[in-house]
């Protein structure tokens, strides 16, 4: 994925007088925040969009203030400022604030740190930050950090959020814009939230001013959506200038978009690489259709190109030459998408195209934000008449025609043939999201014995076939063995065998043998016996504390069919009733048979959204709790 | 800690003789070899690692060149995910002399261009470090690279970890130096002994291991120590023939160097600094409260940073970060100002690394915490979550060395010792009183636990209180509740001595109040209780395999619990033998060290259960683990118990 730079960051703003904060201030905010650190009291940013010469020119100033609020002075006497060769630190003041004989004394910075940023999947990015150490810092001091930054390319600019999941007070963001600047901006997040907004000329400037005067807390908690759903922010772009009545289009419009990103991809794969075809050719030589081309070229691709992350400068937009990730064989998002379709066309296939996509980590649709913060990532979309099938390079475990989980539901900006296109990834349904297990139990010396057959369809196989492959061989055995426990910790995973886990086109098989100790219960003559061996979806109560929405993993149906072979010499004294329940998120059903031989138990369970909002949570709650009932439930036999 | 002396370790030069590289035509292999059948099933094989390190003079300074090669086979994506990057650190940009990587897939062999690798600095940690992707690699891609660095010599003490997380067919090490040069040498777990071989390179000897078809460490054995347990040796310099020194790398210069070190008067801005800092701290009565009063102004004001820039007190003090001397320094004098007696500990965590008491090197003294002799307790500076007399568990049950001051004639002198750093006897345990009450529904109980948790059971919780927000605190101990409570919808937790101002001095309590109902379930008439639930998740061993490593524990452990049981009016007990358990570990000579015992009594309505459990020893032999296992897991079936509850 690209990781564009600074759109996670906060970054603030200068020309301020600083706040005053008195002993009664210091007090209020100790108890408002308690067992917080610090306080943000003034966080703003001052963009500036100048023309100079017939260019775009855009500056950042920023300005922070903190106040600090305990003496645990832990990890709070640094502040970082991130920069890149896009996003030149232009300079930067730090200081301390302490009262001394009732004077704010000001006291310069320490050590300073620059240091490339570190981030898991990206092997090497221009990202730096700069880590300024605090001197002196005590109850009631003020940490100040003000900055400039410079952006290179007027495309890219970044997000200003007005709230973060830490404690804040005020916080401004402005743009300041020469005349015949014309901009965009999208606001998002903002229902819980008073945002001013003020739009007014200083000294020839067009001044646009938003301002928040009591920033509410917003907590960070697991199983939430990301944080650009979920934190009030604003995205700014230039739609256009004009200089001397003439009137110069950036990204005015989605096709202004379009024909910025046209740049990146205009010089690429246009020498034909004689190695890629030959080998393109001979790999598709058996495939009879287009299609199977294609699914044959993006499995390859899938399978021998690992996954590695360039990204300084434009690196980090322009796709690479075909040819040199084929030498290679690894590459990022762009890469592959320009792999994927390069060799489509040396197989003949010339309706496979490049496509920008946005992430599920981004919120935006692209006719809100014509803007290159929408997207962070790329990949390849095939078109034909009946069938528009996206593929992903950098999913290794998806099978062809499915989408890669994290593009489901976003907008696709194809390029497609020299203009652009816009279509929806389609989203699965719970219904096709879909596992299912078939188990035989039995009962012998204490022991209950079973031996079971599962099979995982789309999402469902290609996350656990994914993890499998990404796993050590001895470790394999441990993964399943977590998965799918049953009954207590006593259970014993034997004779484990999976089936096409090489073939995505397939759905996922294995099949287990295994023991369960102490769960049925003998007594004298009486055997209690609980066929609902699970308790995944048990533990899915929200807290009642809970503030955000609640995110869960994904849509799913899951059907269990167990079958329990009577002991010998028991008879049926006891079953449980048959009982179901359904609500807008999710549904359960229980059904018990029997026979004099057997008893029949089909369990299934249905998760039909993946975000339980906050005002829906009772109703959520409601049904785990029926259904965390149902699971104490036994059946008694009797020894005859 | 090694940074630091290794100063003064410069300072006893090593005297001047020819200076070479022997390897420096060294070239990639192309010897064949064969994978061993048992390793066929791993991720990855190392097929040769070479590593080869030549002493040697360039101008005024002794240098070393050092060599690694290793040549490794890739069986699975995952091995080519761990090799597809590379990172290669050193000190100097200059000091990279030669970097070669190559990728053999069938016949096709790719070479690293010098365009791809790109280069940094680490300003942090003060290294520059290459980095970049391998071209070509794919599963069943051969891997071959070496490179070679000139630096400064390690001389006074390395450990090398030959074991590794995949298996080696072929290993080989050799460090070259001048004839009139002797090393000593040391190799454990079974890994061949070193020799010295004379005529392997001119006028030079050669120190040399040679060891096949190594097996991995395994990493997934629960309570076990892989450092411990590798196949691994030491080395140092030993004897210098030309000026007749023998044992060049002891302690006692080390010891003297510190004590020297630790008590040069502060310079004049940092001991204002220090003067200002002792005006903070209030005068206590007792020792063990003076030291705690000292720890919290300290580890208040600054935190320990492994790569501080801050050289002087004054400029720590401000800017919140020391480094390992500094802070050494600043608790030894402060103690001093508080006349309270204490030696330093040089040592290391054990799963960083096994002090060998037989074997002076440097390699091992990474760390350093206080002890004091009036208490038998110690202090460890770095760790701000920890206060006196809680260090890291991780300390104990290794060696280390302590330094104490003698006075000889009016002179107060250093003088050290190597010791093993002991557990304190019964200091971590956990105790739970439990009730379970029918009496006002047969169906619904309520579910009450007062634990209290006692040394390092509660050391990873008791101090969180005072460094995370409200709100999280509130989830930490609903979790908490949880993990020891029984499965209920509405958890009440209360706590007692919670902060890090009762961390070793008071036990955590929690009380967890909650129904009960998830415990019971309906069978006709009767009622299941799944009694052993309300104890809480138990560690287990049930997975059969056989195991490789010792046990070794993070530290000795008991365990306590009363349960009361109100039994509903109108049913009796039909199944209380199930309460019933015995269970014994004894060490390899036959001491009793660990039990699990629980037994019950009925009497009025009221059904007592008493559990004991305890595991007291540091580390077993392989051969007693199936005892260690059922012990473990008597506890772990007892919270499995139900009991039926059968109308009378």
């Amino acid at each position: 994925m690209l990781l564009r730079h600074f759109q996670n960051k906060i970054i603030v703003a200068i020309i301020c007088v600083t706040t005053f904060v008195n002993a009664q201030d210091l007090s209020f905010y100790q108890d408002k925040f308690k067992s917080f650190n610090e306080v943000s009291l003034l966080d703003t940013e001052d963009v500036y969009i100048t023309l100079q010469k017939g260019n775009v020119n855009v500056s950042v100033k920023a300005y922070e203030e903190y106040l600090i609020l305990n003496d645990k002075l832990r990890n709070i006497n640094v502040e970082s400022i991130f920069y890149s060769d896009f996003v030149k630190l232009q300079s930067f003041e730090a200081y301390t604030l302490n009262k001394v004989n009732n004077k704010e004394k000001k006291i310069g910075y320490g050590n300073v740190l620059d240091k490339l940023l570190e981030q898991n999947n990206i092997f090497h990015s221009d990202t730096r930050l700069k880590y300024i150490t605090y001197r002196d810092l005590e109850i009631g001091s003020k940490k100040v950090l003000n900055y400039t930054l410079k952006f290179e390319d007027p495309y890219l600019l970044h997000r200003f959020n007005f709230a973060n999941f830490e404690p804040a007070v005020k916080k401004r963001f402005r743009l300041i814009l020469d005349p015949g600047i014309e901009i965009g901006y999208l606001l998002s997040n903002t229902k819980n939230i008073a945002i001013q907004f003020k739009n007014y000329t200083e000294k020839g400037k067009n001044i646009l001013e938003w301002s928040v005067d009591d920033v509410p807390m917003y907590y960070s908690e697991e199983n939430m959506l990301p944080r650009n759903f979920i934190l009030p922010h604003i995205n700014f772009y230039i739609k256009s200038f004009t200089v001397n009545g003439k009137k110069t289009d950036m990204l005015n419009s989605i096709e202004g978009l379009y024909k910025y990103y046209t740049n990146f991809i205009k010089d690429l794969n246009k020498v034909e690489d004689l190695a890629l075809k030959n080998f393109t050719l001979e790999l598709i030589k058996n495939e009879k259709t287009e299609k199977d081309k294609v699914k044959k070229i993006y499995q390859w691709v899938q399978d021998e190109i690992k996954y590695v992350a360039f990204e300084s400068g434009y690196d980090g937009f322009i796709p690479r030459q075909a040819s040199l990730i084929f030498e290679r064989r690894f590459a990022d998002c762009k890469d592959m998408s320009s792999l994927i379709t390069a060799m489509c066309k040396y197989a003949g296939v010339n309706n496979v195209y490049l496509t920008w996509i946005g992430t599920d980590s981004l919120p935006y649709m692209y006719k809100d934000l014509p803007s290159p913060a929408t997207d962070n990532h790329m990949i390849a979309t095939y078109i034909t008449d009946k069938d528009t099938i996206f593929l992903d390079g950098t999913d290794s475990y998806i099978k062809f025609g499915l989408p890669s989980g994290f593009t489901r539901g976003k907008e696709a900006l194809i390029d497609f043939n020299g203009s652009y296109l816009i279509k929806e990834v389609p989203k699965i349904s719970y219904k096709d999201n879909y596992a299912s297990e078939h188990i035989k139990l039995s009962f012998n010396d204490g022991l209950l014995k079973g031996s079971s057959k599962v099979v995982l369809k789309n999402y469902l196989r290609s996350d656990l076939a994914g993890r499998i492959k990404n796993s050590l061989q001895k470790e394999k055995q441990e993964i399943f063995k977590e998965l799918y426990e049953k009954g207590n910790n006593t259970f014993q995973l034997l004779n484990l065998k999976d089936y096409n886990l090489e073939d995505k086109q397939e759905d996922y098989l294995f099949e287990y043998d295994f023991t369960i100790a102490n769960h049925a219960i003998t007594i004298d003559k009486e055997l209690y016996v609980n066929l609902l061996l699970n308790d995944t979806f048990e533990n899915l109560k929200i807290e009642d504390r809970r503030k955000n929405d609640y995110k869960l993993k994904d849509v799913v149906t899951i059907e269990n069919y167990i079958e329990f072979e009577i002991p010998k010499g028991y008879k049926l004294d006891y079953l449980p009733e048959n009982t179901n329940n359904e609500n807008e998120f999710a549904s359960y059903n229980i059904k018990y048979t029997a026979s004099t031989s057997k008893i029949n138990l089909h369990y299934k369970i249905e998760i039909k959204k993946d975000v339980v909002p906050n005002d829906k949570f009772k109703i959520w709650n409601d049904l785990v709790m029926d259904l965390k009932n149902q699971h104490l439930e036994s059946l008694k036999l009797i020894k005859l | 800690m090694k940074k630091n002396y290794k100063f003064f370790a410069s300072l006893l030069f090593v005297t001047s003789f020819a200076q070479a590289q022997e390897f420096k035509n060294f070239t990639y292999s192309d010897k064949k070899i064969e994978v061993p059948k048992e390793f066929s099933n791993n991720d990855a094989v190392i097929l040769e690692k070479n590593i080869k390190v030549e002493l040697a003079q360039k101008e005024k300074y002794s240098v070393e060149y050092y060599l690694f090669h290793e040549k490794v086979l890739l069986n699975s994506d995952l091995a080519v995910e761990n090799y597809n990057r590379v990172y290669i650190p050193f000190s100097n940009p200059k000091d990279l002399i030669v970097n070669k990587l190559r990728v053999i897939t069938g016949d096709k062999v790719q070479e690293l261009k010098n365009s791809d690798i790109k280069q940094e600095v680490d300003e942090e940690k003060g290294y520059t470090y290459n980095y970049f992707a391998v071209n070509g690699l794919q599963k069943g891609s051969i891997i071959e690279k070496y490179y070679m660095i000139e630096r400064n010599p390690k001389l006074d003490g390395m450990y090398i970890e030959v074991q590794n997380k995949w298996p080696i067919v072929n290993y080989s090490f050799e460090y070259i130096h001048g004839n009139h040069l002797e090393y000593a040498h040391t190799s454990y777990n079974g890994l061949p002994s070193l020799f010295y071989k004379d005529d392997l390179y001119k006028d030079k000897k050669t120190l040399v291991l040679e060891a096949h078809n190594l097996n991995v460490n395994p990493d997934d054995e629960k309570y076990s120590n892989q450092t411990r347990n590798a196949k691994s040796f030491r080395y140092k310099l030993d004897k210098n023939f030309y000026n007749n020194t023998t044992n060049i790398y002891n302690f006692t210069s080390l010891t003297t160097n510190i004590f020297n070190l630790l008590n040069k008067d502060y310079e004049k801005k940092d001991q204002k600094a220090f003067d200002n800092l002792v005006k903070a701290i209030a005068k206590k009565s007792n020792q063990t409260d003076q030291i705690r009063a000292i720890e919290d102004v300290v580890k208040n004001k600054v935190s320990y940073y492994k790569y501080s820039k801050n050289d002087n007190l004054a400029d720590a003090l401000s800017l919140g970060d020391i480094g390992q001397l500094n802070l050494t320094k600043l608790f030894y004098q402060l103690f001093k100002k508080f006349n309270i007696e204490n030696q330093i500990v040089f040592t290391s965590q054990r799963e960083d690394a096994i002090v060998d008491p037989n074997f002076q090197s440097f390699d091992y003294l990474e760390d350093i915490i206080f002890y004091f002799p009036k208490e038998n307790k110690y202090l460890e500076p770095q760790n701000r979550m920890f206060r006196f007399p809680v260090i890291d568990y991780s300390f104990y049950n290794n060696y280390g060395l302590f330094i104490k001051t003698k006075e000889f004639g009016g002179n107060l002198m250093p003088v050290n010792e190597i010791k093993k750093l002991e557990f304190e006897p019964n200091f971590t345990y956990n105790n739970m009183d439990i009730t379970l009450d029918f009496s006002k529904n047969a169906f619904n109980p309520t579910f009450k636990s007062n634990i209290s948790f006692g040394g390092y059971q509660a050391t990873q919780i008791q101090g969180l209180v005072d460094l995370v927000a409200k709100n999280s605190w509130e989830e930490i101990l609903q979790d908490f509740g949880k993990n020891y409570g029984v499965k209920s919808s509405k958890i009440d937790v209360e706590t007692e001595n919670e902060g890090i101002a009762n961390l070793g001095l008071k036990p955590f309590n929690i009380t967890i109040t909650s129904d009960a109902d998830q415990l019971i379930q309906r069978a006709g008439n009767n009622i299941i209780v799944k009694l052993g639930e309300v104890i809480g998740a138990q560690m287990e061993l049930y997975q059969q395999k056989e195991r490789v490593l010792p046990i070794e524990l993070n530290y000795p452990n008991d365990y306590l619990r009363d349960i009361k049981v109100i039994l509903p009016k109108g049913y009796r007990v039909k199944n209380p033998e199930a309460l019933v358990f015995n269970k014994v570990l004894n060490d390899e000579k036959g001491k009793k060290v660990g039990e699990f015992i629980s037994s019950y009594e009925i009497k009025d309505e009221v059904l007592t259960v008493k559990n004991t459990e305890y595991y007291h020893f540091d580390i077993l032999p392989v051969s007693q683990y199936n005892m260690y296992r059922d012990v473990t897991n008597a506890a772990a079936d007892f919270n499995k118990v139900s009991l039926i509850l059968e109308k009378i």
